[in-house]
């Protein structure tokens, strides 16, 4: 009698729906899976490792290249843990400007997790609905800071620099009237603060579009229903965070029961699912988009009304201005230094943590005295979602693989850093 | 009852998928964002952080004075200065070079230099020629490494770009 | 002395009566910020940095000039001390100009980071910054002083250790400057060390200058080997060459100074004229050729010029002083092993019929206790500036210094009796002092002795001797021109055994104690430096040998080594003409810091240094070549790792007992006496190629002093060329004697 053994499949890691570079040993019977084996490090470049090399600005850059589709979050973490250990205050219009921001991040990269999401289970059609809108959210990390993925933009202390009174516009061309490109123009005419303004007023209409498309729909809803349920309890003793963890039922945002920056300060509520599966996931982040263009209004509201300093005025640790650096000998002497060693954080450890678009993103920095951390330990949350892709991926089918990857929002450059 | 009529029927005519068919038929007649390059660009603010450059002074004088900041402060060591001093007593470099594979173009250079004058412009559409040497003999060409000549021809090249851009941006740093 | 318990911060000290403040906070690690303190110098108390709170006392104290009390109770970091320190800060930084980025300092300035942890960040000061015109002070030292502090560091060395104050304080107040006294800029062989010691970037290095910051540099800690010292160094290399040497704390040997020749001789290491590529001669013509080919030739030639024909008894071995403990004895251990004795490192002495034996024991921490000195052939303040600074410590404790010399030299410290004294009267005058001690001791005096005359300046030197206290007799490098230097080195021992004086051998420089440790001097039926030129050996191997600098009579050293039929393997540092002339063989090999090895100095003291850079291009450190060398030459035991095990051998190994003559001849030699010198930066090939310091006054020294008499005798006026060498006319040197201090390769070169 011959012996039947389990089918191996390679998933991945050069897979369209393998989310970067998974390479996902699958163990199938037909198409049942029997095991899901992730295999990750791919990906690794050594990021903590370096930071132990460079002074602590140097890693800024770092952290935006670990989750590659929500930087400006993963920089907020390590800014923070600095911040905390130098006991630094922060000027409140920086504060805000960070929450902005990292709401900003967060219909980012829920964006690209709707499109990516629905690319992989064969709603194609979203993917480039929902990269329109990351345009116009690139255009504003590319206003602030220069860049339009990698910004670099938060420092110990602040952000660079405050937010740009004009909106860089649509220049002449062959193709387009007058007309068109005034129309293209229309929302760039005043500040950042009103181009953001006038996504918010539009956004609404953007996820409606993305409702209609998806929620609804009995293929998604047959793609998505049932997949992937993990119960609440599961879900806590697995470490998710997240809407991983809110789509099982578990009301856990570090914004309201942690609250950091300025949100205890703002309003808005957190969804949170009953089932724990795929879909309920999924609608958990359509109302956290929802909740974060709501965030972002009060924000833009706040940042009109108070002008100020976008960076903390201890120039032992944020260099001054270029007029002052020109001008005054300790504030040359602070710039050079800075520049040059760093600043020294005082020994010790401290752990920071900020609520990610995928979940929980903690720093934890030890610290010697030196100019450069002793170590750097990033919690990436997607690191222990895909720890329970066997648990999560066992019993469903093949496709549901996709989709299970899909709902865990699983970038690479967080979980091999 | 009614409601369960309803929900056969929806079912049964597909509405939702109906739904779904008429947003993307309305989005197939809409107005198109792309942006058609290269003959129109998307907009570029002052502060994006294209190729680099070298500035001068309105005299015509390098402003780069070999303080070695940015080499310092690059987290992709890509800079690599070497200096001396010049026959007329100032100091200068002999070399500066950015290795444009390493660079993650994250503007701290910019940042770091007391004179302003290793800048990022808005640049970003330029190749390399193969090796990293480059090649010298075309104008404008250079490798993945590019050089102080080749970084100063292209602050002369886009001088009056770098100037506005940075003068805008002043106010804010 | 007694013990007080202070209390610092709330932590109980330990401290000693009669220290300063600043003294107990360094060493138990407590920061508290200074510039014009510095633990060699005295105390000054002009920066006020050092202003901690002293409990009990209204105004905030200057650490640095409050010396402990019993009980005392301070802070470092408290309201009033911060306070204090913020204060200072903003008035040091008022007139500081903005140069932080092209100043050399920037990244190790005392200012920038005791600005950064201890001042303000933001400036109050809104008016005009004063200004201050430079001057040139020489090729070393560049000055910007407008970022002088008026710490006064510069100037109390220049007082205190150089012996000449050359940088001084004119003006006062806010027209204060900080300026050389005399226009010929700075001419202290100890000037390097004002860059170290300023805190700011006023005084920097001038071979240095915009080169490199500092923490792009890697640093690494050596030893300079040029003189007796061994001075303890840090060279700090940047993508495998040397850019700098800083001193390195040793209190033993440099205390944390070096001379400029230790600081700034690297700058030859990139010279052009390195030796960088092995070469054979074929043909009369030179083959740059690969090692391995190099040297098969080089172990072929020495087969058929002498191994073959079992002649090794005409095989012999040179070496300057400039190679290592392993060199020396690698060398002299390969010879020995092909059965010749002739090996030699005293290629500059004149007379090796006896040699200059002397020992050396005191060690240089002790220098500074004497009560006495008598200092013979030397001017130590150029040729050991370390030893010197040891005696000028001395003499400023209230040591007595007498000196015999052939000539008026420019000593830092004063001295009791100048005697200057023809060469060839040296030895009379140093039997007379014996005698004068035997007489006094009422002891039997020898029969050379009866006849020997006495007068009051001898009486008066062999008085300093035998009176109370600890003197030292110092015997420098003037003797080696003399055909009595043997019995001047023997009587110098008698005398010192009868006032119970110890001595110090400073006759041969560089790494000779090395030399000697590892027995590179002749055995048994083995010939000296000069036996075998005048033998005409048939085979050589010359360790970084320069002909026209190293030997006592170059113009004939040429021509011996020119003679045909000579095989000569060559091992050199440098490109010399006359080397590629007589050689054979040239193998290039590492210079100073480019290999592992050690130095012997003065004390016996065995100091180890690995390679600070990789020997450049396709030079190798000389140990190696020499066991390469053996091993083709198929010698047994030359299976060594690396260096270490060749130390260590030499450590394992009985002393070898050079038994040395003990006569004491007094006959004097008539007519003029030569003493020829190489200048204080001509002393080796790497000092010789170090633009910097041959740029200086004490580089460009290159003369032969004669007093008026002698000029006649010899025909010479002003500015004639002696034997090659720019002749002076002076008083201050002695009848009948030429002082030269050659520096340019002569034509001459030599003594006639």
């Amino acid at each position: 009698m011959a012996e039947i053994r389990n089918y191996t499949l390679n998933f991945g890691p050069q897979h369209p729906a393998a989310h970067g570079v998974l390479r996902l040993i699958l163990e199938i019977d037909g198409e049942v899976i029997e095991r899901a084996d992730p295999h990750i490090g791919l990906l690794h470049r050594g990021t903590e490792k370096l930071a132990e090399s460079k002074p602590y600005n140097q890693s800024i850059g770092y952290m935006d290249r670990l989750d590659y589709v929500s930087m400006m979050c993963n920089e907020h973490a390590y800014v923070m843990a600095i911040e905390t250990m130098l006991e630094l205050e922060v000027p409140e219009r920086a504060q805000y400007i960070r929450v902005m921001f990292d709401e900003i991040t967060r219909i980012l990269n829920h964006l690209m997790w709707l499109g990516t999401h629905g690319l992989d289970v064969g709603a194609m059609s979203i993917f480039l609905y929902a990269f329109r809108e990351r345009e116009k959210l690139i255009d504003c990390y590319e206003a602030v800071s220069g860049s339009r993925m990698h910004a670099t933009y938060y420092r110990p202390g602040g952000v660079y620099r405050d937010l740009p009174d004009k909106m860089p516009q649509y220049l002449k061309s062959d193709f387009r009237t007058t007309k068109e490109l005034e129309a293209m123009n229309k929302n760039r005419q005043g500040s950042l603060l009103d181009f953001i303004a006038d996504f918010v007023k539009e956004f609404p209409k953007s996820i409606k579009q993305y409702d209609d498309l998806l929620t609804d729909n009995r293929i998604w809803k047959q793609r998505l229903v049932n997949i992937g349920i993990v119960s609440a309890n599961r879900a806590k003793q697995l470490g998710f965070t997240g809407p991983m963890l809110r789509g099982s039922g578990v009301a856990w945002d570090l914004r309201k029961n942690q609250p950091y920056a300025v949100y205890d300060r703002l309003e808005f509520d957190i969804p949170v699912g009953v089932t724990g599966d795929s879909y309920d996931r999924y609608l958990v982040r359509m109302e956290e988009m929802r909740q974060s263009n709501h965030i972002i209004e009060q924000c833009i509201d706040w940042l009109r009304q108070n002008p100020g300093s976008v960076m903390s005025d201890d120039h032992k640790v944020s260099p001054p201005s270029r007029v002052e650096m020109k001008d005054d000998m300790e504030s040359l002497i602070h710039h050079f230094k800075l520049f040059t060693e760093g600043y020294c954080l005082p020994a010790g450890e401290v752990y920071s943590a900020i609520e990610h678009p995928k979940g929980e993103f903690g720093i934890y920095l030890i610290s010697d005295g030196a100019n450069k951390p002793y170590r750097v330990k990033i919690r990436a949350p997607g690191f222990a979602h895909l720890a329970a892709m066997d648990e999560m991926a066992r019993g469903h089918m093949l496709s549901d693989v996709v989709t299970i990857i899909g709902t865990q929002d699983i970038v690479f450059g967080e979980i091999d850093r | 009852m009614i409601k369960s009529i309803k929900k056969i029927v929806k079912d049964f005519t597909l509405s939702e998928l109906r739904g779904g068919l008429k947003i993307t038929a309305k989005e197939l007649i809409n107005k198109k964002i792309t942006v058609q390059f290269p003959e129109e660009r998307t907009p570029i603010s002052p502060r994006f952080r294209g190729l680099h450059a070298l500035r001068r002074y309105p005299n015509g004088e390098e402003r780069c004075i070999a303080c070695k900041l940015c080499e310092a402060v690059c987290p992709a060591n890509a800079i690599t200065i070497e200096s001396e001093m010049r026959d007329d007593g100032t100091r200068r470099t002999t070399q500066y070079d950015i290795d444009l594979f390493k660079c993650i173009f994250c503007g701290f250079c910019e940042e770091a230099c007391p004179v302003d004058a290793i800048v990022e412009t808005q640049i970003f559409e330029y190749a390399f020629v193969g090796s990293r040497d480059g090649n010298d003999n075309i104008k404008g060409q250079f490798g993945s490494v590019i050089t102080k000549d080749q970084l100063l021809e292209v602050g002369d090249k886009n001088k009056k770009m770098i100037d506005q851009t940075k003068l805008e941006d002043s106010k804010y740093k | 002395m007694a013990k007080i318990e202070i209390e610092i911060d709330g932590k109980l000290v330990n401290a000693r009566a009669g220290e300063m403040l600043i003294a107990v906070t360094d060493r138990e690690s407590i920061s508290v910020p200074r510039f014009c303190y510095h633990k060699k110098l005295s105390i000054s108390a002009n920066c006020r940095m050092c202003l901690v709170d002293v409990e009990g006392a209204p105004k905030p104290q200057p650490a640095c000039s409050t010396p402990i009390a019993d009980g005392m109770k301070i802070h470092t970091q408290n309201e009033k001390a911060k306070a204090s320190q913020k204060a200072v800060m903003e008035f040091l930084l008022i007139n500081h100009p903005l140069d932080c980025p092209i100043c050399d300092q920037g990244g190790e300035c005392e200012l920038q980071d005791v600005a950064m942890d201890y001042g303000s960040d933001v400036s109050r000061f809104t008016e005009g910054k004063r200004i201050v015109a430079d001057s040139d002070i020489g090729a070393l030292i560049q000055t910007d002083m407008t970022r002088c502090i008026h710490c006064t560091r510069c100037v109390r060395f220049g007082a205190e250790i150089a012996g000449i104050m050359e940088m001084g304080g004119t003006g006062r107040g806010e027209d204060m400057k900080i300026e050389p006294f005399l226009t010929e800029g700075i001419q202290s062989e100890l000037s390097g060390n004002m860059i170290d010691v300023c805190p700011v970037g006023a005084l920097t290095s001038k071979p240095f200058r915009y080169e490199l910051r500092s923490w792009q540099m890697n640093s690494m800690s050596n030893i300079a080997r040029h003189d007796l010292v061994g001075s303890n160094i840090y060279t700090q290399t940047y993508k495998g060459k040397v850019k700098r040497i800083v001193a390195r704390d040793n209190d033993d040997t440099n205390e944390t100074w070096i001379s400029d020749r230790d600081r700034f001789s690297y700058e030859g290491l990139a010279h052009e004229n390195r030796l960088l590529a092995p070469q054979i001669k074929v043909e009369g013509e030179w083959k740059e050729v690969e090692w391995n080919v190099a040297l098969d030739f080089a172990t072929r030639g020495l087969g058929n010029s002498v191994l073959n024909n079992h002649q090794s008894d005409q095989l012999g071995a040179l070496a300057s002083n400039t190679a290592t403990l392993e060199e020396f004895h690698l060398l002299q251990k390969i010879l020995r092993e092909l059965g010749s004795e002739n090996i030699d490192h005293r290629l500059n002495v004149k007379n090796l019929n006896s040699p200059i034996a002397l020992d050396s024991n005191v060690k240089l921490v002790n220098l500074e206790n004497m009560d006495h000195a008598l200092i013979i052939g030397s001017y130590t303040r150029l040729e050991q500036p370390m030893v010197n600074h040891r005696l000028r410590k001395a003499s400023l404790k209230g040591a007595t210094v007498d000196v015999i010399n052939a000539m008026e030299f420019d000593f830092n410290y004063s001295i009791n009796s100048e005697n200057i004294i023809a060469p060839n009267k040296v030895v009379a005058t140093l039997a007379g002092v014996l005698k004068v001690v035997l007489e006094s001791k009422q002891q039997e005096l020898p029969d050379y002795l009866t006849s020997v005359k006495t007068d009051d300046v001898i009486t008066e030197l062999a008085e300093k001797l035998l009176a109370e206290g600890q003197s030292v007799i110092v015997l420098g490098e003037h003797v080696i021109n003399n055909d009595s230097a043997a019995s001047i080195a023997n009587l110098i021992t008698n005398i010192a055994k009868q006032t119970k004086s110890s001595t110090l051998n400073l006759s041969a420089s560089g790494n000779s104690m090395a030399a000697n440790l590892s027995g590179f001097v002749p055995g048994k039926g083995g010939l000296d430096v000069n036996a075998m030129l005048e033998s005409e050996l048939k085979a050589y191997i010359l360790l970084d040998v320069y002909p026209h600098y190293d030997f006592h009579h170059s113009i004939k050293a040429i021509d011996a080594l020119n003679k045909d039929g000579a095989f000569i393997i060559s091992l050199n540092s440098f490109k010399d003409k006359d080397v590629a002339n007589y050689s054979d063989v040239m193998l290039p090999i590492s210079c100073f810091y480019e290999t592992s090895g050690s130095h012997v100095n003065i004390e016996g003291e065995i100091q180890s240094f690995t390679a600070s850079v990789s020997a450049p291009s396709d030079t190798k450190p000389a140990w190696k070549v020499l066991k390469v060398l053996a091993d083709l030459l198929e010698l047994p035991g030359f299976h060594y790792a690396d260096s270490a095990q060749v130390t260590s051998e030499i450590t394992h190994q009985s002393h070898k007992s050079h038994v040395h003559d003990e006569n004491i001849d007094l006959t004097t030699k008539q007519g003029i006496q030569i003493i020829w010198q190489k200048s204080p930066y001509a002393v080796d090939a790497l000092s010789r190629h170090a633009i910097s310091l041959q740029a200086t006054k004490i580089g460009q020294m290159n003369s032969a002093s004669m007093n008026k008499a002698t000029a006649k005798k010899l025909e010479m006026t002003q500015g004639d060329e002696y034997l090659g060498v720019p002749a002076i006319i002076s008083e201050t040197v002695a009848n009948n004697c030429v002082f030269v201090n050659a520096n340019r390769s002569t034509q001459a070169g030599g003594q006639s």
